[in-house]
C-alpha cells in the first residue's frame, strides 16, 4: 500500500457563504479519483471525470521547476493554463513523496510563457522535486455549489435521493482487489427531514442548518445514476430499506462539517482506497471527518461477502452535534458508523477504544485517553499511541428513538483494526505534530494520531 | 507478537474439611497446602516425588519456605509417594503397582501429575474408595479433563507412568510450626515464554493478621510480596526491597471511593467447610475461596475471597519494561461492585514499575462495545451495557461469543497508595495485557462457558471470565461472587 496525505488544503474563502458540509463530497471525489485512483461507476450531476468539474489531466505532470520555482507545477497532456485557472483545485498523486507532494493545492497563479500553474503548498517546507505525477484540474468550489441539487424523486414514504431524482451523487469504484464502491451523495430535505430539526427524516447527516445533507456509503452494485441497489449489499440504510422513517436516523452517516470554511486533511491509501477526511473549520463552525474502506488486521475467516468487510463511520448529526472525536455510536455524540451485516443488511460500527470497566472511580471520571495527568510515557519516552479496534453489530439502535426498541441486528464481531487512525493522549496540542525528527504523526483532537511526514503551518 | 495463550490446570471447588475451633491458622496452613501441593507439582512439578518446582531457586542460603518443617513432607503429611501410577480414559480410579495404597489413605488426598505434561488431570484429588493395595477410587471432579462425549462431565484419562503423592490436608493444617510471617516464594518458571527475555519473577506469600498487621498469631490473612526480577536470597529480595506488602482489599470501592486495603484473606471459622479453586499454569495463578455455609469463607455465605498472580503480556520494550508480574487480593468480597458492572475491586491489578519504588494499582481497562463518549467523560466500556437482548455479544452466523482482553493503564487514580494520586510522571496507556482473565457484561449468565481449548473461558460472574475447559460439575466453585 501508499498512504497519500492531503496536507492542509483551504477550502474557499471567497465567498464565506458555502456550507462545507455540502462541499466535502466533492473534496472527497477529487482525492479518490486522481489521487487514490477510484474510477467512475455512475453519477447524476456528480461528474467528476469531465468538465464542467474536471478541466484537465494527465500522468506527466513535473513539480518544482527549480530554484525560485519550487511551487510551480508544469502540467502534461497538451493542456495549457490560462488565467482562469487561478482559484481552481490542482489535485497531485506523487510517486515518489505520497505523503507531502499528493492531495488538494490551490492554484495561486500561472506563468502562461512556461506554461506553469503556481499552488498553494501549505507546509512549512518547499515540495521536493518531482516528476511523473499524476494529475487532474478541476473547477473551484463555486462551480460545484452552483451546480449543486437537492431534488429528490418525490415517492411519499421512500428513500426520494434515488432514480429519477437529480440531486448531486457519484458511486465510484475503490482500486482494491475487492473492488468495493463509494457513494457520495448530496441527501435532500425530505430524507435529512431538516425542516423538522431532526425530526421525519431517516438519512443524515444535515445539521438542521442547512436544507439537506450529504453522506458517504460504501457497498457493491452502484448503476449509472449513482445508485446501490434497494436491499443491496451496501450501507446506505435508507436507501437499503427505501423508506423514511425516524427510528432508523442515525446510520447513514457523512461527512458534515458546520461551517462556511475548512482546513481539508486527507489520507488514502491507493491499493485498498481506504480513506480518512478530516475538516478543520476556520471561522466557527464544527470540525468534522469521515473514515471508510476496508480495516486493517481484518478479523480471519473473512466474511463470504466483501461487503461485510466494509467499514464507514462518520457523522450521523444526531443530538445536533458534530466534531472530530473518538466518540461514536453513544446517542447524542453525533457520529456513529455502518457496515453490511452477516445478518444481510446493514449494522452499526463503532470504534472500540480501550475503557474504564466502570463509569466512574478512575482518572477522575475520564476515559484514560483524557487522564489528567497524561503525559509523555516513561517506559517509551514518548506520547504513547495505541491501536483501535472495530467492532460491527452491538449496538441495537442509533437515534435514542427508544433504548427498548432494536431497530438494528445485534451480531458483534470484530471487523479489524481501525486503518490508519491510532489512539493517543487528548492533552497534546490539537492540529499539532510529533516532536520526532520526522513529525511522524498529527494529532488531531481528542487523541485521534494521523500518519504524517515533516513540517505543518501551524 | 502473538499472543501466548495459558495452558491451565484447574483445581475446581475443593471441599475442604472442618479444621478446629480456634484461631484461623489452621485453615491458613490448609488452603496453604492446598496452594502448595497444586503449585509445586501438579502445575510445576519435575520428577521427584518430594521436592516441588515452582518456588524460588535464587536463594544462596535459607529457603523458599519458613513454615513447619513438616509442612511438605512429614509423616503425618506426605503418606506415600510414587512414579507408577496409571489411569484409563474416563473412569475414577488410580492404579500403582508398587502396591502403595492402604484404606487410612480414604478421606486423604491424591496429588499427581507428569513432568512437563499440560493435561489437566494434573491435579489434587480426594480419595473416597480403597479397592486395593494397588488401586483407589477419586472424585474426579475437582480436576480431570472433560470429555466432550461425556458432556463434559471430567474423568480422568489413559496415562501412565504418573507421579503421585498421598498427602494430608488435614495434618497440615494443624501443624504449629509457624509465626507471623512465615512465607512461601512462588516462582514463575514460564515468565520468558510470555515475555523473551524476561526473569522468573517471584511472589511472597505470607501469613498475617487481618489488615496485614505484622503482629499477633490469629493468622488470617495473606499478603503478597513480588518480585518482579526474582531476586529472593533466602531472606529478602535483594532489588524490589522497597515494595510493600500488599494487603487483600477491605472494600469493594476502588482507591478514591473509599476503599482500600485491610481485610483478612478470608479464613475466619475454621469449624465451617468451604470450596477452593485453582487456575494456574506457571505463569499465573488464579485463587478463589467460597463457602455454601455461612462462617467459613466470610460473614456470610455471599462473600468469596479471590487471590491472582500472574505474569502479564508485556506491550513495552524489552529494556524499558523487562520484568512484569501484578497481583490482585480480595478478602472476603467476592469480585464485583454491583451485578452489571465488572467489579471494579477485580479489574485492577497491584502492579510494581521500574520508575517507581511504589506498588500502585493499575486500572484495568477493556474494549468498549457500545461506542465510546466524549474525552471528559469516562463512558462504560462493557460494564453497563443494556444487554437485555443474548444476541448483543453473540453472533449467531460465527457462533462467536465477543468478549475483549484487558489492558493494565495508569492514570491518575485519585486515592493511590504513597500520596500518589496523580501517578506523575507514570502516565501509560496500555503496559501490558492480563492473561488470567477477560471480560465480558455482568449481566450475563453466571458459569456460562464459551470457547474451546486452548482459547475456552467461564463467566465466573460479574463480567469476569477465567481460562476454563469446559467442564460442567455439579456445584457452583464460585460461590460468594
Amino acid at each position: 500500500m501508499t498512504l497519500h496525505v492531503c496536507r492542509d488544503f483551504l477550502s474557499i474563502g471567497n465567498p464565506l457563504t458555502y456550507t462545507m458540509g455540502f462541499i466535502t463530497p466533492y473534496y472527497l471525489a477529487m482525492f479518490m479519483y486522481i489521487t487514490l485512483g477510484y474510477s467512475v461507476v455512475g453519477q447524476t450531476n456528480f461528474n467528476i471525470a469531465s468538465t464542467p468539474l474536471l478541466l484537465g489531466s494527465g500522468g506527466t505532470g513535473t513539480l518544482n521547476q527549480g530554484a525560485g520555482f519550487e511551487l510551480a507545477f508544469l502540467p502534461s497532456n497538451g493542456y495549457t493554463v490560462s488565467i482562469a485557472d487561478v482559484g481552481r483545485i490542482l489535485v497531485l498523486k506523487s510517486p515518489g513523496n505520497p505523503m507531502i507532494n499528493s492531495g488538494l493545492f490551490r492554484v495561486t497563479g500561472v506563468d502562461t510563457v512556461n506554461n506553469w500553474l503556481y499552488i498553494n503548498y501549505r507546509a512549512g517546507a518547499l515540495p521536493p522535486v518531482e516528476t511523473g505525477m499524476t494529475w487532474g484540474l478541476f473547477a473551484s468550489e463555486s462551480v460545484w455549489y452552483a451546480a449543486l441539487n437537492f431534488t429528490g424523486n418525490g415517492i411519499a414514504g421512500t428513500y426520494q435521493g434515488q432514480g429519477t431524482a437529480t440531486q448531486n451523487r457519484i458511486i465510484l469504484q475503490s482500486p482494491s482487489s475487492t473492488g468495493y464502491q463509494a457513494r457520495l451523495a448530496i441527501e435532500n430535505d425530505y430524507d435529512t427531514g431538516t425542516s423538522d430539526s431532526f425530526g421525519q427524516g431517516s438519512t443524515g447527516p444535515a445539521n438542521g442548518f442547512a436544507n439537506g445533507g450529504s453522506t458517504v456509503s460504501p457497498g457493491y452494485g452502484g448503476n449509472s445514476r449513482g445508485d446501490f441497489a434497494v436491499g443491496g449489499p451496501h450501507v446506505h440504510v435508507t436507501q437499503f430499506f427505501n423508506n423514511h422513517v425516524i427510528y432508523q436516523l442515525g446510520l447513514t452517516v457523512g461527512w458534515f462539517p458546520h461551517g462556511n470554511q475548512a482546513r481539508i486533511y486527507m489520507w488514502g491509501d491507493d491499493s485498498t482506497g481506504t480513506v480518512f477526511a478530516a475538516a478543520r473549520t476556520v471561522i466557527g463552525g464544527s470540525d468534522s471527518f469521515v473514515h471508510f474502506g476496508l480495516p486493517e488486521d481484518e478479523e480471519v475467516p473473512l466474511p463470504a461477502n466483501n461487503a461485510s468487510r466494509l467499514f464507514v463511520t462518520g457523522d450521523n448529526w444526531f443530538g445536533g452535534s458534530s466534531g472530530i472525536y473518538w466518540a461514536c455510536g453513544n446517542t447524542g455524540v453525533g457520529r456513529c458508523g455502518a457496515t453490511f451485516g452477516l445478518s444481510g443488511q446493514p449494522v452499526t460500527c463503532i470504534y472500540s477504544l480501550y475503557n474504564a470497566t466502570v463509569n466512574n472511580g478512575e482518572f477522575s471520571g475520564q476515559p484514560i485517553r483524557s487522564s489528567l495527568n497524561a503525559g509523555d510515557n516513561a517506559y517509551i519516552s514518548a506520547t504513547e499511541l495505541v491501536t483501535v479496534d472495530l467492532l460491527a453489530g452491538t449496538l441495537d439502535n442509533t437515534d435514542g428513538y427508544s433504548e427498548n426498541n432494536e431497530v438494528w441486528i445485534l451480531e458483534g464481531r470484530r471487523l479489524g483494526r481501525c486503518p490508519m487512525a491510532r489512539l493517543g493522549r487528548t492533552n497534546y496540542g490539537n492540529y499539532q505534530t510529533t516532536t520526532d525528527p520526522n513529525q511522524s504523526w498529527f494529532h488531531l483532537v481528542d487523541g485521534i494520531y494521523m500518519p504524517w511526514q515533516g513540517p505543518i503551518l501551524p | 507478537m502473538a499472543h501466548v495463550p495459558v495452558q491451565p490446570k484447574f483445581l475446581r471447588a475443593l471441599n475442604t474439611v472442618p479444621v478446629g475451633t480456634g484461631n484461623s491458622v489452621p485453615i491458613t496452613l490448609f488452603f496453604l497446602k492446598t496452594l502448595y501441593e497444586f503449585w509445586g507439582f501438579c502445575v510445576n512439578g519435575g520428577n521427584s516425588l518430594t521436592a516441588p518446582g515452582g518456588f524460588a531457586t535464587s536463594q544462596v542460603t535459607g529457603s523458599y519456605i519458613s513454615i513447619d518443617p513438616a509442612f511438605e513432607n512429614g509423616a503425618n503429611v506426605t503418606l506415600a509417594t510414587g512414579n507408577d501410577g496409571v489411569t484409563v480414559q474416563q473412569t475414577a480410579v488410580f492404579t500403582a503397582a508398587s502396591n502403595p495404597f492402604v484404606p487410612g489413605h480414604v478421606g486423604k488426598w491424591l496429588v499427581c501429575w507428569k513432568s512437563g505434561s499440560t493435561s489437566t488431570d494434573d491435579s489434587i484429588y480426594p480419595i473416597t474408595q480403597w479397592y486395593g493395595s494397588g488401586s483407589i477410587g477419586l472424585d474426579v471432579i475437582t480436576g480431570g479433563t472433560s470429555f466432550s462425549s461425556s458432556g463434559s462431565i471430567p474423568y480422568l484419562t489413559s496415562r501412565t507412568g504418573i507421579n503421585y503423592r498421598v498427602v494430608d490436608l488435614h495434618a497440615a493444617s494443624q501443624l504449629t510450626g509457624y509465626v507471623n510471617g512465615s512465607y512461601m516464594i512462588l516462582q514463575f518458571n514460564g515468565a520468558s515464554n510470555v515475555n523473551p527475555g524476561q526473569a522468573n519473577s517471584q511472589a511472597q506469600i505470607l501469613m498475617r493478621e487481618e489488615n496485614g498487621v505484622t503482629t499477633g498469631t490469629d493468622l488470617n490473612t495473606l499478603t503478597v510480596l513480588l518480585s518482579p526480577s526474582g531476586s529472593w536470597d533466602g531472606t529478602h529480595f535483594l532489588n524490589e526491597s522497597t515494595y510493600a506488602e500488599i494487603v487483600p482489599d477491605g472494600t469493594q470501592n476502588g482507591p478514591g471511593t473509599g476503599g482500600g486495603p485491610g481485610d483478612s484473606f478470608g479464613f475466619m471459622t475454621p469449624s465451617e467447610t468451604g470450596l477452593i479453586t485453582f487456575v494456574a499454569d506457571n505463569t499465573f495463578i488464579n485463587t478463589f475461596v467460597g463457602g455454601k455455609f455461612a462462617g467459613f469463607f466470610g460473614p456470610g455465605p455471599s462473600t468469596g475471597t479471590t487471590l491472582v498472580i500472574e505474569v502479564p503480556e508485556r506491550l513495552y520494550p524489552q529494556a524499558n519494561d523487562p520484568n512484569l508480574i501484578c497481583c490482585v487480593s480480595l478478602g472476603q468480597l467476592g469480585a464485583s461492585v454491583a451485578a452489571q458492572d465488572i467489579g471494579w475491586n477485580y479489574a485492577e491489578r497491584q502492579f510494581p514499575s521500574p520508575y517507581d519504588p511504589n506498588i500502585r494499582r493499575w486500572p484495568i481497562a477493556v474494549r468498549c462495545y457500545l461506542g465510546s463518549y466524549w474525552p471528559d467523560v469516562s463512558s462504560p466500556s462493557i460494564g453497563n451495557g443494556a444487554i437485555h437482548r443474548w444476541a448483543l455479544f453473540y453472533n449467531v452466523v460465527k457462533n462467536k461469543f465477543l468478549m475483549t482482553d484487558g489492558i493494565l493503564c495508569l492514570g491518575n487514580v485519585a486515592g493511590q497508595t504513597g500520596g500518589t494520586d496523580a501517578a506523575t510522571g507514570q502516565y501509560s496507556m496500555a503496559r501490558a495485557r492480563v492473561r488470567s482473565s477477560r471480560f465480558t457484561s455482568g449481566q450475563h449468565q453466571k458459569l456460562m462457558r464459551v470457547g474451546d481449548r486452548p482459547d475456552a473461558w467461564l463467566h465466573i460472574g460479574n463480567g469476569i471470565m477465567w481460562p476454563w475447559d469446559h467442564a460442567t460439575i455439579p456445584v457452583d466453585p464460585f460461590q460468594g461472587i
